[in-house]
């Protein structure tokens, strides 16, 4: 692990992606450190729990929209966090009041650009009124809706075969128990959550067979430590901040997961307490931010 | 008779909060801060100079036309060629009744943006007050020029700028009052809001590639933004997409002066030497876009892409 960088260091930008929809309202550091819960139905295997870990995964990742919602940092997962609702999504020219998308703006679509300001509720997929938007037990009619809203909606490259497998098993596992769909998400927003869904990423690089999913997981596992980089902005998380631009670049030079990430994931416990994933420090933060 | 404003921010709507008036959040194109992971900014110099630019503006809003006058003097120093800026040091010179100083900005102004109507109007303005009428009457021959190329779809800023000269010129088709209207402050009364809702309709605009109504946009958003890198590189895209590689390059230079690692102005700069097939400059690019983007970007991506593509077409 490099560690070259001073402590003396300045923090780095307060610059999270998330604060292009989550508008300046008193719940935001609650909507930006707490989850509702993802409310699936049970897996009836290991090897189904671990598709649904992989499908929420790419759900969750920019990369699978790519064009202007992937440079804004904005994936499936961001209207639909947990595969749910975002009752605070409010993007400008995009969201009406919040909670709202224009899902045929021309910001994000050619497709289905049409030129009206018409934004709509977004549903929450484990309830009716996401489920009743396409018939998910049907897999043939699933994988034609979901490609019409990559590549259409978000102007996305087509999916391969090998990602939208596990996001096909996902939604159709979305919508549980009733009363865990009301709950929030035990742990919320959180580092250990970003950085297993960059380990998990980082996993399927070498069992990948198909080259643009590789490319996909390096990019995902990537992204996912970046969101704990911009988290752990701090000066005392410089030597942090170094370590994850090693293992990213790393990544990137076609470098495996490096195996022993104890000392790293050790400091990360260590300095959650001043990292944006607590709530007070996020608070602070943004009040700084906005003067 | 009306004053005159450059560009018609009235019928701007005002938006939300969000966009290029938000330190830290930068909405589009990738400029900005560290979000997703891209390495902060190295500004060229330690001024901001879009904060500056929108300093001079506030000032020139409050009245404060000296302070105006200075704030914009820097903001010119930094980014000479800058017609925006270049306009808006003119005006705080006009609203002072200096007018030379107010001609030697309006100038460059026009020099830079030949379309700025009413920087060429008040430039004549400047001139009758010099007592140089052949001046004057050079400007009043460039709008007329555009307003017979245009005929009866000419735009309101333009009919607007060439009435304000001829009546200046004219004085007696004009009552006093009038003509001593035409020498009060131009009044500039676009906000943030309206700077960010144009810039953000700019970029709806481009993804449905309507390049010319992108870059009318984007004049909206320069004049409330100034020299900010997200709008230069915007202006470059939508010039080069339309066509004017010239006009591109020159932003995409300018947004590199002010932000050499903004990520949008160097990913379509990539694009743009693979367009021209110049494949060493493009992977140039390429390798400080990844220097750039500790944890990747789509920008670095997609000038892989177009690398990709142009390879195996030529192949």
């Amino acid at each position: 692990m490099a560690c070259a960088t001073s402590l003396s260091a300045p923090p780095a930008p307060l610059a999270l992606p998330e604060l292009n929809w989550f508008p300046d309202t008193p719940d935001r550091v609650d909507a930006l450190t707490r989850l509702p819960a993802a409310c699936l139905r049970p897996a009836p295997s290991a090897e189904i729990s671990a598709e649904l870990e992989l499908g929420a995964l790419i759900f969750s990742s920019p990369a699978l929209l790519g064009g202007q919602a992937e440079k804004k940092g904005l994936s499936c997962g961001s209207c639909h966090r947990n595969g749910r609702s975002n009752p605070h999504f409010q993007f400008e020219a995009i969201s009406g009041p919040a909670g709202t998308a224009d899902v045929t703006s021309g910001l994000f679509s050619k497709a289905r650009a049409d030129n009206v300001f018409n934004p709509v509720a977004i549903p929450d997929l484990a309830l009716p009124e996401g489920r009743d938007q396409v018939d998910r037990t049907d897999r043939a009619s699933l994988e034609i809706f979901v490609r019409g809203q990559i590549e259409d909606e978000f102007s996305g490259d087509p999916p391969t075969d090998e990602m939208l497998a596990p996001l096909l098993t996902y939604l159709q596992y979305i919508g549980g128990d009733a009363a865990e769909c009301a709950a929030d998400a035990p742990m919320g927003t959180n580092w250990q959550r970003d950085w297993d869904d960059a380990e998990l990423a980082a996993m399927q690089i070498p069992v990948s067979s198909d080259p643009l999913a590789r490319a996909f997981y390096i990019r995902t596992a990537r992204l996912s430590l970046g969101q704990i980089h911009d988290r752990y902005n701090a000066p005392s998380h410089a030597e942090i901040r170094a370590a994850l631009i090693d293992i990213s670049r790393n990544l990137a030079a076609g470098e495996a997961w490096p195996e022993d990430t104890n000392d790293l994931r050790a400091r990360l416990k260590e300095g959650a307490q001043t990292s944006l994933y607590n709530a007070d420090a996020l608070s602070r933060a943004l009040q700084l931010l906005e003067g | 008779m009306p004053r005159v404003t450059y560009r018609s921010f009235a019928a701007i709507a005002a938006a939300g909060a969000l966009g290029l008036s938000l330190p830290g959040v930068a909405l589009a194109s990738g400029g900005g801060g560290g979000g997703g992971g891209v390495s902060a900014p190295s500004a060229r110099s330690t001024v901001d100079v879009a904060a500056l630019y929108r300093e001079g503006v506030q000032q020139y809003q409050a009245g404060e036309y000296s302070a105006a006058e200075r704030t914009m003097r820097k903001v010119t120093r930094e980014v000479r060629s800058n017609a925006q800026a270049q306009y808006m040091l003119g005006l705080s010179r006009m609203a002072q009744e200096k007018w030379r100083p107010a001609s030697s900005a309006l100038k460059k102004a026009v020099r830079y943006d030949a379309e700025n109507h009413d920087a060429r109007a008040q430039l004549g303005l400047a001139y009758l007050q010099q007592d140089k009428a052949d001046k004057a009457a050079a400007q009043m021959a460039e709008l007329d020029e555009r307003l017979a190329a245009c005929g009866e779809d000419c735009g309101p800023t333009l009919v607007a700028a060439a009435d304000t000269l001829r009546t200046a010129m004219n004085p007696e088709t004009a009552t006093e009052e009038e003509t001593a209207a035409l020498y009060a402050p131009v009044p500039v009364t676009f906000t943030v809001d309206d700077g960010d809702a144009a810039y953000l309709d700019a970029v709806r605009l481009i993804n449905i590639g309507h390049y010319d109504d992108a870059l009318e946009k984007l004049g909206d958003a320069q004049a409330v933004f100034g020299p900010h890198p997200d709008v230069l590189t915007y202006i470059g895209f939508a010039n080069r997409k339309a066509g004017n590689y010239t006009q591109a390059i020159n932003y995409y230079s300018a947004a590199l002066e002010l932000q050499p690692d903004h990520v949008g102005a160097n990913e379509y700069l990539g694009e743009y030497y693979v367009e021209l097939g110049d494949m060493d400059a493009a992977y140039g690019q390429l390798a400080k876009l990844e220097n750039i983007c500790n944890f990747g970007c789509a920008e670095t991506d997609e000038l892989r892409s177009w690398i990709v593509k142009a390879e195996a077409k030529s192949s």
